[in-house]
């Protein structure tokens, strides 16, 4: 996110489409295996892009807590992507992701 | 900076939250680690693929049963999950009035007196019965990919303590909702692109045990093969 200038849409009939579905498949068990109160900053963080504020005024929770809470999010959910980083980098090689980072 | 580091930064990094010099540093490291070169390139691919997350599909009936829920959740939550002991033994409940007399009374007085104790009291409040109303307010996010339902609830007919009051407020949250669904309800905007999840306000909601926190209560997810209510959590 804020890479949208990079990114290329897939051809759905591209073999690169289906690396997209396995990348999507990753990322939804990563979300579902969060914690509800951790999944819910996840979702209007990160997937939403909301700030930190809008996250702390809808939740009705301190802007503090919310920070630490997508802090704490952030590494629960990276320990659990770790054992498929390697995968995730190799669907990445193949796509038109794999545009270099720098 | 360390691999460890470096890799712990790598969220905020795509997001764009660090500091120019702190993304230097990050910049440079990757150049020359190819550990760390992967395991970005890994990760930064995850995270373009989130808006590409598939979205559930609720069924057309999903309004409705959603409002159904919502009515049922408060005399839900009132319902005892044991069985008390003066369910099974009536008449235990008269028994245990004098104990309970003698024992707030011994109670008033280790507190400093009956005067004093009644001076600083505060009454609970009582909400009484009321009709619960869904009000769904237009999105509140820049790129209006969130819509806040406000349910505006006075339906409990329990005491709030002080104490209670204050946390009083409970989020529900039902994820996955596709972005087409928001075009049903009646004041939303539609947002141009994304996807949208709905987030149920529930002023006037006591929390009933300590697993739920502000955010602890959430309503029945949408199942994305049979559209119908799957689970509450």
């Amino acid at each position: 996110m804020g890479m949208d200038s990079l990114v290329n849409h897939p051809d759905p009939n591209s073999e690169n489409h289906g690396n997209r579905n396995r990348l999507s498949s990753i990322l939804e068990g990563a979300i579902s295996s969060l914690p509800f109160k951790y999944r819910t900053v996840f979702l209007l963080r990160d997937v939403d892009q909301l700030s930190y504020e809008e996250v702390a005024s809808t939740l009705n929770l301190p802007l503090g807590t919310v920070k630490s809470r997508v802090n704490r999010e952030r590494r629960i959910f990276q320990k659990k992507l770790k054992p498929m980083m390697e995968e995730c980098y190799e669907l990445s090689k193949d796509s038109p992701l794999s545009i270099p980072i720098l | 900076m360390s691999c460890r580091k470096i890799r712990r930064s790598l969220s905020r990094y795509y997001k764009g939250e660090l500091s120019v010099k702190e993304k230097e540093l990050i910049d440079q490291h990757i150049l020359a680690c190819e550990g760390c070169s992967r395991e970005a390139q890994g990760f930064r691919a995850l995270n373009d693929a989130i808006p590409g997350l598939d979205r559930f599909t609720p069924s057309p009936a999903f309004e409705s049963k959603l409002e159904q829920k919502i009515r049922e959740f408060p005399s839900a939550e009132r319902e005892p999950k044991v069985k008390s002991l003066f369910t099974i033994f009536p008449s235990l409940r008269w028994a245990f009035i004098p104990v309970a007399v003698v024992a707030l009374a011994l109670f008033l007085i280790l507190k400093g007196g009956f005067h004093k104790s009644q001076t600083i009291s505060k009454k609970p409040e009582t909400v009484t019965s009321a009709e619960t109303s869904l009000v769904r307010t237009p999105t509140k996010s820049e790129n209006g990919q969130v819509l806040t339902v406000g349910l505006q609830t006075n339906r409990h007919e329990v005491n709030l303590s002080p104490r209670k009051r204050a946390s009083s407020r409970a989020v529900f949250v039902m994820d996955n909702l596709r972005l087409s669904d928001l075009e049903k309800l009646p004041d939303s905007k539609m947002p141009e692109r994304g996807s949208a999840n709905f987030v149920i306000d529930a002023v006037n909601y006591r929390p009933v045990d300590n697993r739920q926190t502000n955010v602890g209560y959430i309503l029945p997810a949408v199942s994305s093969a049979s559209s119908n209510v799957r689970k509450v959590y």
